[in-house]
């Protein structure tokens, strides 16, 4: 249910979104439009199937103590 | 047509209510316990040559933002790798702001809505506002500062009666150590975390008024601050203040006079949202900004929404609860935001001044 959801609100999004860029001949910025929707909707949908997707928190956090060397 | 550009009394504002923002629903500095006064006054000081950098870097480069001076003085490559590093660093921070007001509504007043629903329309209503740009930005804060700040004095005087002096006594029972501990803290948690206006004010109206809106603000902000962590403090006690997730929720909750002034947390809830909705939006028009420039596009309005969208789902995944969250704000975060709030400002500042000596510098 919540990933239909997701989707179809992506689709909204992106149709809302991408069809003035796209109207407008602007290239480049659909280009980088489309690269980072498209990873923001692959995250959401990883989550809204309840893949669990590793935090960005803990390899910080290791870096973090090998430079303070604890 | 989109100048940008924000006057003096509005550029203090949109900090001091930066530096409010999630600092007053957690309560920063808490590792120095009783001390936390002492603290929180020692990292204001810290921070004043700080903020002195980053307003000196405004007043080097006149219209131009962090990801312009990055590539002014490291040239073209070395310059946007660092300005990836903070596009980064902002994008995480304001997943991080995003994940406490989901936390701090859903624990304090809607308890039966999913953490989802307060973040997607938090998101919605930033996204909105970093679309209308920096000046809507600063209106907003010109008028909701004034009742933020009489709510904080009322809440303030509200609660003399339930002050308890021994809380904070003896002074400086286990020395210095803790004070400078919680005072780092203290320091990279609300006060340095300004960089993130570095990228987002490119323009003033005159060429020195960086200087008064950093300083006045972060002298304004910190006084409010310290008067709510240490009101924390003298209500709760230290023990109680450290095991709450929201302190100063909980304080306000004893406000209770004669049986008819009671229950007046959500109204302080509501405060505290005002200043944490701002500090999100102000981080994710830093980001949009940073991609952008970093990318080489004009403008940066077309690119809030999937960005907006990114910081939604990493808000979710970054920390699992908010004991998590509290425990990486409190053992990393400091030594983490070190790096860009310190170490690159200090960099750029030296490189500016030598490059300024010598006339090689074309802004």
């Amino acid at each position: 249910m919540v990933t239909v959801l997701v989707i179809l609100g992506y689709i909204i999004i992106g149709f809302i979104e991408m069809v003035p860029l796209y109207k407008k001949k602007q290239k480049k910025e659909l280009v980088l439009y489309s690269v980072t929707f498209t990873i923001a909707f692959g995250m959401s949908l990883l989550i809204s199937v309840g893949v669990k997707i590793p935090s960005p928190a803990e390899p910080i956090k290791k870096i973090v103590l090998v430079i303070l060397g604890k | 047509m989109n100048k940008e550009v924000i006057s003096d009394k509005q550029g203090i504002f949109i900090i001091v209510m930066f530096i409010m923002g999630t600092s007053t629903m957690l309560v920063t500095g808490l590792e120095a316990k009783k001390d936390l006064w002492l603290a929180d006054i020692l990292a204001i000081i810290m921070a004043v040559p700080v903020l002195g950098i980053y307003a000196r870097l405004h007043y080097i480069f006149p219209n131009k933002d962090l990801f312009d001076m990055l590539v002014l003085c490291f040239g073209k490559f070395i310059g946007k790798g660092i300005g990836i590093l903070y596009v980064w660093f902002t994008l995480h921070l304001s997943s991080l702001i995003l994940m406490n007001i989901g936390d701090f509504i859903t624990i304090s007043a809607l308890s039966e809505t999913p953490k989802e629903v307060v973040k997607l329309f938090t998101s919605i209503l930033a996204i909105w506002i970093v679309k209308e740009g920096i000046e809507v930005m600063s209106r907003w804060s010109d008028f909701f500062l004034p009742f933020m700040v009489v709510g904080i004095v009322l809440t303030i005087l509200l609660l003399m009666t339930k002050i308890e002096l021994n809380n904070i006594k003896p002074l400086l029972y286990e020395g210095m150590s803790p004070v400078f501990k919680g005072a780092f803290e203290a320091f990279s948690f609300p006060f340095a975390e300004t960089v993130v206006f570095t990228m987002a004010f490119c323009k003033f109206r005159r060429k020195n008024s960086p200087y008064k809106i950093y300083l006045l603000g972060l002298f304004v902000g910190g006084i409010l601050i310290l008067s709510i962590s240490t009101i924390d403090i003298l209500v709760l006690g230290v023990n109680n203040a450290s095991s709450l997730y929201f302190p100063s929720y909980s304080t306000v909750s004893k406000i209770d006079i004669g049986d008819f002034v009671q229950r007046l947390e959500i109204i302080a809830a509501v405060m505290f949202m005002l200043g944490a909705f701002l500090k999100f939006s102000i981080c994710l028009m830093a980001t949009t900004k940073g991609i952008t420039k970093v990318l080489g596009y004009k403008g940066y309005r077309f690119m809030v929404i999937p960005i907006a969208l990114i910081i939604l789902s990493l808000a979710s995944i970054v920390h699992d609860n908010i004991m998590d969250l509290i425990e990486w704000d409190q053992s990393i975060w400091p030594y983490y935001a070190f790096l860009f709030q310190v170490v690159f400002p200090m960099l750029i500042f030296i490189v500016a001044e030598f490059k300024r000596k010598y006339g090689k510098l074309k802004t």
